[in-house]
Order: structure tokens, then C-alpha cells, then sequence
């Protein structure tokens, strides 16, 4: 077992903050399990360390109820204050898993491909580097400005600039960890060049790792990174809401298809539109190198289909004259199910009011984001008010669509629950018996998934294990019986055969 | 509680708000036949790699709609179908009929780098269907089922040719003997594509091509070179070659365990096909030119047993073949000149060999012999040597000890050169553990070191250190009484510090050094008759009986008897060209000093002085008077009987002189040759006695044995001293049934039971 791993659960036993976060930084797995399978954030938990359990939650630490895992944190935790922490953190908060945020935002920049990279900088020496004006647009208010005036033309050239200091100054906007890398004698330098532009956090850190011993500077580095990501996500966020969103379009007229959003202050690379319910057109300036993200995109681009020659093809003759950006379409969705998918995808924004998170997730089926349907059926799952809005039977139907297990058990808990109210719904029948011709599907005899989650649920109903019905079978006591809830857990088993011998199924 | 739960349930039977899927998202309003076409037409783009006005977008979706409409199995059905039509056209246009190998080759491995990519781009579009479809109904993804596809449609239609054109091709590169990247980089791609495309068993390399490629690599190379027409190194230069050739070619295209096989199909093909018929050749050449990298190569060949065991028994034949051309008896020479030079020419073969082998690296492989050293090269020399030892019987191991004798003797002359010699008689250890007539050796040594010691030829120190070398290689037993002998010597001259210190009776100019020699462990057979009743001069006579007495008043119950015979006398006598310091027997020094007291001497007056026999003063007399090196007497002859005198006009190169004994007495015959007759009959005497002890060990435990069994047992025990012959056996076995130790069983005369 890897060795960081195994200080990493010992780090988390005994309580030491600062181990974890730098063994956190190393790239371990938080999610691993130990040989005893123990979770670093079980232990933390059993342990009684709230700070070490909040820490693994925002480096990505998953304590997902429905898991076992995440069932032996919260069951495990010391204290209620761990408790709750826990609890607050359920996966659809939990977002840097695995950190994709992070990673794709600093894979653009070396992105070598056919991707767009619309402004370059001449230094010194003739060194060329080159980047995304949305990007730095995004990164600092003084940036933006510099791109809507002095450097609004596509080469840029900054003679006073030092080319390391930019280099640096470069990845970092792009949250490439380059922390280490600094030397003492480009600190002086950095700081003014970041606080020229008016970058927040990398002064910050530089100032203090001045006067820190190597044990801080390195608790410090792992800190910063991680501030640098949170804050790229809000001014992504903020960059999506403001330039994007403001400047995105509603066509009136079909036939006005040339729209251009060259102009705009998003600078876009690749224009998304959308039709919503009510046959409005809508328009959106976005980025190539972002919307890659989605597997759905990235497969687009990666065959010389239509899109990619029109693409490449408009990126060649980007001239200032030329006004042509290649169009995407999403299907057809409501706007803001499309500005949800957009800031996702920029800004790895995971709020979703729960009105809308069918709609995301088909249309997160569409794009094969895997995460975004999970998010999404976990709003659907936790939201009070949906259930009250929605039959417990479509959400059964939809997570067949999806394929969303975690919804499919979400019905059958309801069924259970409601059991008595339901059995006279022949909506239920129904899905009995769709449920059973699934059963060729899966190619397993005797059962109907549909119907074993349901009893399984109902035991969960009556807290009962399956030890305790055997043994309440044998009892005659039936006042005892009726208190401990065996009669109701009877009528109900009772009611699901009613209803399975009357749709004649055998199981 | 429960009326909310009334609540929450009626709301659900209102169906409040209907989610519904399919109309949503999808392309409605198409039915699967207008899908299909479109799906079609966008593979008829990608086959043909024009696919610029595709739109990703549009296929997508319409595979997404077609899915979610549940037509995912007609879909696939139909891709498959339209797949196998696409894949039988290209079967059927591309590849030309009697096409040259290459261009076969080259027409296999563009279409499949073509359809690769093609069936790529098909599971880019389908990867909805991928998902939702093939996954949960387990059949092949879209990537996959293309590939299978290419495999029956194209690959097993087409595999005859392609596996003769690549065989051919690959042998046709082999031929020529040098690299083509062109042609090893398709190979690679093809065997890439073999490798890929795999039925349920395995893959089509592993289940189709590699069995006829070792094959083919096998007919290849067995036709590739004859040996027999060249000479063992040219012949071992293009196995290398050969070898190292296919290697770098096989490593350009093939996978490491493909390559391992060709590995040793090489290796049974070329080494052992090939070079085993002239290994031994090749072996004695390696050894012959002393290159120990070149016998490393020949080694490190092939990593089987048997070609390992089989140079290592070229290596002895070699060692063996110019051990046994050192001339071993070269009737022009003096037998101990013999003994000298082989025993050094066989000392360097041993050395030089041992030095040989010492840089060769052998690696673990067993040896067929006797002993296991931890150095192979060790166990080589070992079984040599030993062999062939034992193959000339007694005369290696009295040869040997002469050598060593030799070198002693070097060692009193020349001090620089101990350290060399004791190297050298280091060596004649290992060489002496080797003998098979180890007591041979023994008698013959203990002889030597005698004469050695009594007559001080040696250092003692060297002496000590060399038995103990001895001691070390063949354990106690063999230097007992070397080791008693040496100790007589020392003791000796400890008791003569003693008694010179208590002796009163000084007397000058004599320098008086007795031994005290232990009998038995001395090899001499009897005192000289002459000694009891030789006249010695009185002055010596006196000194002799000033010890006697001193050493019987020490040991009580010993008894001292002289050996004059085995005495050396020195003598320093003033000449008139100079003074010199003259060595004698005793006998002669007895008969040298009479001429202090009488001018002149007859030899019957000699013989009344001395009391020693006419024969013996005749031959002394005559040593001293006609040698020409150490005439100090000289003879008057008036009449027929001649008088002697001391001869004052004598003189000689160096100032110590030796009276050599020209026919000395004959007591001195017996110890003075090697190997005679009689020592080979007390040789013979005292191995009777070894077996004798042996057998009766081996009965007393066994009780009853045959005749053959006791022979084998007998054989064994007595494998570290000597052979024992058939004669020696029974010679000792009738010994033994008449002493009745042991007896003959009535009914079955071939066994033996011990009486106790």
C-alpha cells in the first residue's frame, strides 16, 4: 500500500493538521481505504478530529449516507459537532473529487491541439507565450480592462515583464501548482507584477512564505493552492454570470441565423445555442477548451466531423475582419437548464434548485457527464418539495432511463413507506410488472428488482434485521407483536403478495 | 405523522407532475427507417474519410433518439450487418490476387491502420449506444464488435496468405542479412493487429502465427549455415552473427515473450543443432589461444544443462590432452631430472589453468564428479588431474614428492626465493590431494624429508609449514609420522643444548650434533652391521659416549642405538693451495682422520684400524683417491699393493667439498633409489595391513557379507588412500581366513561372517 496512504490514516488517527494537508497535496487518494478498511475520514471521525474530518471534506473526502463507507463516518463520529459536519458535506457539496476542476482548467493552458489560444505576449528576448483572453478576463478585474483596451489586438508585447517572472505568473492564473518552483529572488518581482494586475492571493501567499521556515511554507503552499482553486471557481462563476450570460442573445427571428458574438467581452471561441420549451432561441458565447470538459464535446472534436473543420477553419482565418464562429447546439432545454450545464462546466457550480433537476439530468445523460447526473439525482433525492411535485413512480421510470441506481432505490424506499396509500394504484402494478420484464435484461431469474428493494425497504420501515422476523414468526405474543410494529410490517409483506398474486407473477 | 404520510400519498396518485422523457430531448417524429439512413450515411462518410460536412451533432443525436426509443438492438443488428457489407467490400477491391509478398503485406496493414480508424470514429458516435445499450446486455461494444468483425470478415479469410507473405518477407530480410525499418514496422503493425484481434480462446498471433513462425525460424536457420564447412571459429563467427542479427531483428517487432521463444528455438537450432559437433574443437581452440572471453562466449551460448556439461567436458579433454603430453618418461634422463620437470610442467598446466578458469564465470550447473568445489573450475581441474593420476599408478605420486623434495632443497640455497617456493609448494598440495596412490606418496615423501632432515638439505621452519600443508589437504593420518620425525629434529636439538651445557668435557674443535631419531617412524629398516663394530677415532668415540651417558641418565628406559650410516662427518683440513672443509660419510671421515696418525696406509691396514669390511674401505678409499672433484687422497702404488697418503697438492673451485660414495655399503642401496622393487613390496605390506584392519571393521559391524559386497564396501573405505587392487583384497582376505578372523559360510562359498 502506498506509504503516503498509510501516514495519511495514521495522521488522521492522531490529529495532525498539518500532516494531512500536506499528504492531501501529495495526490493521495482521500477516498482509499485501509487494510482494516478504514477511510482516512472514518478514522478522523472515530478519532474525534474536526478539523482533520473538515479538511478531508473540502479536499474531496466522500461520506455519501447511502454508502457504507460514509454510513460507518457519520455512525462512527465521536461527537454531534463531527456529526453534523459530516452530514452537511453529502456528496452534492462534496465537488473537488479527484479535483477535475483543477486539472482541466490547468490542462488548457499546454494544450498544444487545434484548440484556440486568442492572445500571445512577446517578451523580452522574443520569448512568446500564449493564453485564453476569457481566462484572464476572468482572473482580474485590471486584466479585463488591459484586453477591452490596450490589448485588444491579439499580440500583445510586454518588453518590461521578466520572462521567468511571467512564466510563472502565467501557470499560476492558469492554477498550474508551481508554488515550489519559486525562488526568493523572483518573490520581490512577482508581487508587483501580480499586484499590477491585480491578482488577489499569490502576493499574499509570496509575502508570507518571505519570512516562513520550510515546515510552514510547505502547510502553506497546500493551503494557498487550495484557495487559488476556490477562488478561480468564484471568479469563473462570476465570469459565466457577467459576460457570458450578459452577453448571450435571443434570437427573434429564426431566419437571423449569422448571429455573431465575436464582440463580446467573453470572448468566444464557439458560440452554444439553445431552444427552449416555448421555441425561443437563445445564444451563447463559450469556450471549446471548457466545454471539453463533457465527454460529449471532447468526442465531437476529437474525428474530423463538421464541427471540427468549421472549427479549424474559422480559427485559421480569425483575422480581425472575420466574424464567423462556429455554432454548437445543446438540445432543446429550458435556458437556465443550459446555464446550469454552463456554469458546471466553467465554474464546477453544483447548484441546482430541485425544479430543474430532471431537466439536467437527461440532458447530463445526453452529454455523458456521469457526475452531473449523480449531483443531480441527489438533489432530486434530498429535495422535500419534489416528491410532493412528482410521483415516486416516474422517478422510478427515469432512473430506468438513466440509469440512475441511486434513484431507483429513492422509489422503492417511497413505496415502502407509502405502501398502504399506493396498493390500490394500478400506476404501481404497472411498475411491477415493467420491473419484471426487466428481468431478461438483466438476465437473472426469480426476482423482481423492483419488488426485493421494496421489501427491503419495508424492513428498513419496521427497523427490523431479517433475524428479527424469523424470530417474531415463532411468537404468538401479539400484543408484544403489535408493539414492536410486526403486524404492520405483516400487513404490508401481506398487501405486496395481494398485489403480485393478482398481477400473477411468482416470485 | 400520519397525515402527512395520507397526505404525501394522495398527492402521488394525482400525478401532479408527469416526467416524460423521450418527447424532450430526442428527435421526435422520425421513425427508425429515416434514423437509419442517416446513421448509414454517416458511416458510408467515415469509410470513405470525408466526413467534413458530418455533423457530429446530428448523428449523435439521432443514435441517442433511436436508443432511447428502444431500437438499440435493431440499431446494432443493422450497424453490424451494414459493418460485415462495408468490410466484405473492401475484402473484395482491395487486396489483388497473386500480389507479391510485400505488397500483401503492405495492403493488410493499410487497411487495417484504415478500418481502425474508421471502426474508432463509429464507436465515437455510437458511444450513447455503448452506454446505455451494449454494456448492460453485455454484447461487444461498437469499437469491438467492428474489430471482430475485421477478424472473421477479413483476417481468417485472408489469413493463409498473410501468414507465407510475412513468413517469406521476414525470411527474405533475414537472407539479406540487413535491417529494414520499412519492412520491420509493418511487420509490427501487423502483429499488432494479430495481436488485437482475438477469438474466445486467444489471440490470433498466439493461436495462428506465432506457432509457424518458430517453426519457420526453425527450417530457416537449420538451412542457414554448415557448419561442417567451416572451421570451428569461423563457424562460431556467424552463429554470433546469425544470433546477434535475429535478435535485433526480432526485438524490432516482436513482443518479449514471442521473442524469448525465438530465443531459444535459436539457441536449439544454432547452438545445439549446429555447434555441438564442433564444440569440443571450439573448446580446445578457446583454451588453446588462452581467451577467456572467447571460452565465456562459447559458454554463454545456450543456457541448457547439457551444452554447459559439454563444454566443461571439452575443457578437461583439453587440460587432460596437454597434462598427458608432458613427457613422462623420457628414458635419455636421470629418473629424479623425470620426476622434476613433469612434476613442474604439470604444476604450471595446474596453475595456469587454475587462472584460466578462474576468470571464466560458469554460472551454477552440476558436474558430474566426485567433489564439489564452490569454483567450477576447481572441480574441473579436480577430476582431471585425478583421473589421470590414477591412470599411471604409482609413479605421479613418487614424482611428486621428488619435486618437493626439489624444492626443498632450493630453499637452504637461495632465501630470496622462499616465498616463490613456498608458492610452489603450495600448489604441490592441491596436486597431492589429487593422487591416487596417496601412500605411495607418503613412504616416498617420508624418505625424502628423512634424508632432508638428517642431512639438513632444508629449513626446518619450511619443512613444518609444508606438513602441515599436507596435513591440511589429506588429513592427520597421512603426516603422523612426518610430523613425529620433524619432532625427533627439533627435540634433538633442544637435548643438545642441554648436554653441551652439563657436558664438562669440552672439546675443541668439534662440533658434535646428534638426533635422536624415534625408530618406527623412521623409515629406515635396520641399523648397518658395520656400525656395531666400526673403531672410530678415539676422540669422536669419547664424545659419542659423553652423550650416551647423558641420554641414558635423561631416559632411563630408552634405548640409543648410532646410525653412523645416516651421519654426516665434516672435516676442515689445511692443503697447500688453501683450506677447505671436506663433508664425509662417517665412514670415510673415520678412515680420512686415521692419515693424522700414519703417513701412509694399505687398505688391509685401513681395514684392521677400523674394523670396517675390506669391500667397503675399498670403495670409501676409492671415493676419496679417484673422483676427480675430492681427491684428497692419492695413491702410491708400489707393486701390487697400493698405499694411500693425504693428497696435499689438492684443490677445488669452492671451499666446502663432498666426498660422494661411489659404491657405497650396501645398506645404502636400499634407500638411496626411488620406487624400487622393495619398496613397492613394503608398499604393498603395509596396504595389506590397511585393508586388513578395514575389512575386519566393515565385518564386525555387518556380521555377514559376499564376497562382492564386501569388495565394494572395502573399495570405498579405502578410496581416499589408495586403490585397492583385486590382488591386495584377496591377498588380504586370505589373510584374514587363516588368522580366523573371518570365515567362509559352509553352504554358500561367497560369503563371509565374522567370527568374534
Amino acid at each position: 500500500m502506498d506509504l503516503n496512504f498509510e501516514e495519511l490514516c495514521y495522521s488522521c488517527r492522531t490529529g495532525d493538521m498539518d500532516n494531512v494537508d500536506r499528504l492531501i497535496s501529495t495526490g493521495v487518494n482521500v477516498n482509499s481505504v485501509d487494510k482494516f478498511d478504514n477511510s482516512p475520514l472514518f478514522l478522523a471521525s472515530l478519532c474525534g478530529h474536526e478539523g482533520v474530518v473538515k479538511l478531508l471534506l473540502q479536499r474531496g473526502a466522500v461520506c455519501d449516507r447511502d454508502r457504507y463507507e460514509g454510513a460507518r463516518c457519520i455512525y462512527g463520529a465521536l461527537n454531534d459537532s463531527i456529526r453534523d459536519t459530516l452530514l452537511s458535506y453529502d456528496i452534492s457539496k462534496a465537488v473537488d473529487v479527484k479535483q477535475p476542476f483543477a486539472t482541466h482548467i490547468s490542462s488548457i493552458y499546454n494544450d498544444e491541439s487545434f484548440l484556440n489560444k486568442d492572445i500571445s505576449f512577446t517578451l523580452a528576448n522574443d520569448q512568446q507565450f500564449t493564453a485564453h483572453k476569457f481566462l484572464l478576463c476572468a482572473r482580474s478585474k485590471v486584466l479585463a480592462e488591459k484586453l477591452a483596451n490596450e490589448w485588444a489586438e491579439n499580440n500583445v508585447l510586454l518588453t518590461e515583464v521578466r520572462p521567468d517572472i511571467f512564466d510563472i505568473f502565467l501557470k499560476f492564473l492558469y492554477l498550474i501548482p508551481i508554488l515550489h518552483v519559486i525562488q526568493p529572488e523572483q518573490y520581490d518581482q512577482l508581487i508587483k507584477l501580480s499586484s499590477e494586475f491585480n491578482v488577489e492571493l499569490l502576493p499574499d501567499f509570496l509575502d508570507k512564505a518571505k519570512h516562513s521556515n520550510p515546515m510552514e511554507k510547505s502547510r502553506l503552499m497546500s493551503e494557498y493552492q487550495y484557495k487559488f482553486t476556490e477562488v478561480v471557481r468564484k471568479q469563473l462563476l462570476q465570469f459565466v454570470n457577467h459576460c457570458i450570460f450578459n452577453s448571450a442573445i435571443d434570437v427573434v427571428d429564426d431566419r437571423q441565423q449569422t448571429t455573431s458574438l465575436r464582440d463580446c467581452p467573453a470572448y468566444p471561441d464557439i458560440q452554444l445555442s439553445v431552444r427552449n420549451r416555448s421555441g425561443n432561441l437563445r445564444i451563447y458565447p463559450c469556450h471549446l477548451a471548457v466545454l471539453n470538459r463533457a465527454e460529449y464535446f471532447k468526442r465531437m472534436f476529437t474525428n474530423n466531423f463538421k464541427e471540427k473543420v468549421t472549427y479549424v477553419k474559422a480559427k485559421h482565418i480569425s483575422g480581425k475582419h472575420n466574424n464567423v464562429i462556429p455554432q454548437l447546439t445543446l438540445p432543446d432545454c429550458e435556458f437556465e437548464v443550459a446555464e446550469i450545464i454552463i456554469r458546471y462546466l466553467y465554474a464546477d457550480s453544483t447548484n441546482i434548485p430541485w425544479t430543474y433537476a430532471v431537466d439536467v439530468l437527461l440532458l447530463a445523460d445526453i452529454l455523458l457527464e456521469d457526475r452531473l447526473k449523480t449531483i443531480a439525482s441527489t438533489i432530486i433525492t434530498q429535495s422535500k418539495d419534489f416528491i410532493q411535485q412528482h410521483n415516486a413512480l416516474d422517478v422510478l421510470y427515469l432512473s430506468w432511463e438513466t440509469r440512475v441506481e441511486r434513484l431507483e432505490l429513492f422509489a422503492a424506499k417511497f413505496i415502502a413507506i407509502h405502501l398502504q396509500e399506493l396498493s390500490n394504484d394500478p400506476e404501481l402494478k404497472r411498475a411491477i410488472v415493467l420491473s419484471s420484464e426487466r428481468i431478461s435484461l438483466r438476465q437473472e431469474t426469480d426476482t423482481i428488482e423492483l419488488v426485493d428493494d421494496i421489501r427491503y425497504y419495508l424492513l428498513r420501515k419496521y427497523s427490523f434485521d431479517p433475524d428479527d422476523v424469523e424470530l417474531f414468526e415463532t411468537q404468538d405474543d401479539l400484543e408484544y407483536l403489535k408493539q414492536v410494529g410486526y403486524l404492520e410490517y405483516r400487513r404490508d409483506m401481506e398487501t405486496l403478495d395481494n398485489i403480485l398474486t393478482e398481477l400473477g407473477l411468482e416470485v | 405523522m400520519k397525515k402527512f404520510e395520507t397526505k404525501l400519498g394522495r398527492m402521488i396518485t394525482n400525478n401532479k407532475t408527469r416526467i416524460s422523457v423521450p418527447e424532450k430531448l430526442g428527435l421526435s417524429g422520425q421513425s427508425f427507417e429515416q434514423s437509419w439512413e442517416i446513421v448509414k450515411h454517416a458511416i458510408d462518410h467515415i469509410y470513405i474519410d470525408d466526413m467534413a460536412d458530418l455533423s457530429f451533432e446530428q448523428v449523435y443525436r439521432t443514435i441517442y433518439t433511436i436508443v432511447l426509443n428502444r431500437k438499440g438492438p435493431m440499431l446494432y443488428d443493422n450497424l453490424k450487418t451494414y459493418t460485415i457489407e462495408k468490410l466484405l467490400f473492401f475484402r473484395e477491391t482491395v487486396f489483388k490476387n497473386n500480389a507479391p509478398d510485400y505488397e500483401i503485406l503492405e495492403t493488410m496493414a493499410g487497411l487495417w491502420e484504415t478500418l481502425c480508424n474508421c471502426f474508432k470514429i463509429t464507436g465515437d458516435l455510437m458511444m450513447y449506444m455503448d452506454k446505455v445499450y451494449c454494456k448492460p446486455n453485455r454484447c461487444l461494444e461498437v469499437y469491438d464488435m467492428c474489430l471482430d468483425l475485421f477478424r472473421t470478415e477479413i483476417l481468417q479469410k485472408r489469413s493463409s496468405s498473410l501468414i507465407s507473405a510475412l513468413i517469406s518477407d521476414i525470411d527474405g530480410i533475414r537472407s539479406s542479412g540487413s535491417m529494414d525499418p520499412k519492412h520491420t514496422s509493418m511487420w509490427k503493425v501487423l502483429i499488432g493487429m494479430m495481436e488485437t484481434l482475438h477469438d474466445n480462446r486467444d489471440n490470433f498471433f498466439l493461436t495462428d502465427f506465432e506457432p509457424v513462425l518458430i517453426s519457420a525460424t526453425e527450417r530457416y536457420y537449420t538451412d542457414a549455415i554448415n557448419i561442417k564447412s567451416l572451421t570451428p571459429l569461423e563457424g562460431l563467427e556467424k552463429i554470433r552473427k546469425l544470433k546477434q542479427f535475429e535478435n535485433v531483428l526480432d526485438s524490432s517487432f516482436l513482443n518479449a515473450d514471442s521473442h524469448n521463444k525465438l530465443k531459444k528455438v535459436l539457441g536449439n537450432v544454432l547452438i545445439w543443432g549446429k555447434l555441438s559437433d564442433v564444440i569440443e574443437d571450439l573448446t580446445h581452440e578457446a583454451m588453446k589461444l588462452s581467451d577467456e572471453r572467447l571460452l565465456q562466449e562459447i559458454y554463454d551460448l545456450s543456457g541448457e544443462r547439457k551444452y554447459k556439461t559439454t563444454i566443461i567436458e571439452s575443457i578437461k579433454s583439453y587440460i587432460r590432452r596437454i597434462a598427458t603430453a608432458v613427457p613422462f618418461k623420457d628414458g635419455s634422463r636421470k629418473k629424479g631430472q623425470n620426476a622434476i620437470t613433469w612434476s613442474s610442467e604439470i604444476l604450471s598446466i595446474f596453475r595456469k589453468q587454475r587462472l584460466f578458469l578462474g576468470n571464466t564465470k560458469f554460472g551454477s550447473v552440476q558436474v558430474n564428479s566426485s567433489v564439489t568445489y564452490k569454483f567450477i573450475g576447481m572441480t574441473i581441474l579436480h577430476d582431471v588431474f585425478e583421473t589421470y593420476f590414477s591412470e599411471e599408478g604409482a609413479l605421479p605420486s613418487e614424482y611428486i614428492s621428488t619435486y618437493v623434495d626439489y624444492c626443498m632443497k632450493q630453499t637452504n640455497d637461495n632465501d630470496a626465493e622462499v616465498a616463490k617456493i613456498k608458492e610452489d609448494l603450495l600448489d604441490s598440495t592441491k596436486l597431492i590431494e589429487l593422487l591416487s596412490e596417496k601412500d605411495i606418496f607418503e613412504s616416498t615423501y617420508k624418505k625424502q624429508l628423512s634424508r632432508r632432515l638428517l642431512q639438513q638439505k632444508s629449513i626446518l621452519e619450511i619443512e613444518k609449514w609444508m606438513v602441515q600443508m599436507i596435513k591440511d589437504a589429506l588429513g592427520t593420518f597421512f603426516t603422523l609420522k612426518l610430523e613425529i620425525m620433524l619432532r625427533d629434529i627439533s627435540l634433538s636439538s633442544r637435548i643438545l643444548q642441554a648436554f653441551k651445557s652439563s657436558s664438562t668435557s669440552s672439546i675443541e674443535y668439534m662440533n658434535f650434533v646428534p638426533e635422536v631419531l624415534t625408530r618406527t617412524s623412521w623409515p629406515f629398516q635396520s641399523t648397518n652391521p658395520i656400525d656395531e663394530s666400526i673403531a672410530l677415532p678415539p676422540r669422536m668415540s669419547q664424545m659419542l659416549m659423553g652423550f650416551e651417558e647423558y641420554y641414558s641418565l635423561k631416559y632411563k628406559e630408552r634405548v640409543l642405538k648410532w646410525a653412523h650410516h645416516l651421519s654426516v662427518i665434516e672435516i676442515g683440513c689445511q692443503f697447500n693451495n688453501g683450506y677447505y672443509e671436506i663433508s664425509f660419510s662417517v665412514y670415510a671421515g673415520a678412515i680420512f682422520l686415521l692419515f693424522e696418525n700414519y703417513e701412509e696406509l694399505t687398505l688391509e691396514e685401513i681395514r684392521e684400524l677400523t674394523h670396517i669390511p675390506e669391500e667397503d674401505v675399498k670403495s670409501l678409499v676409492m671415493s676419496m683417491s679417484t673422483v676427480p672433484k675430492c681427491r684428497i687422497l692419492k695413491r702410491s702404488s708400489n707393486s701390487g699393493n697400493a698405499k694411500f697418503s693425504v693428497n696435499y697438492f689438492f684443490s677445488a673451485p669452492n671451499r666446502k667439498v663432498k666426498v660422494p660414495i661411489i659404491a657405497g655399503p650396501a645398506s645404502f642401496h636400499k634407500s638411496d633409489n626411488l620406487a624400487s622393487q622393495s619398496l613397492v613390496d613394503s608398499y604393498e605390506n603395509e596396504s595389506i595391513m590397511e585393508v586388513n584392519a578395514a575389512i575386519v571393521r566393515i565385518m564386525k559391524t555387518e556380521g555377514k557379507l559376499s564376497h562382492q559386497q564386501l569388495l565394494q564396501r572395502a573399495t570405498k573405505h579405502m578410496e581416499r588412500r589408495f586403490h585397492l587392487t583385486s590382488s591386495t583384497f584377496k591377498r588380504s582376505l586370505q589373510l584374514l581366513l587363516e588368522k580366523e578372523y573371518i570365515q567362509r559360510d559352509a553352504d554358500d562359498t561367497s560369503c563371509y561372517h565374522y567370527l568374534h
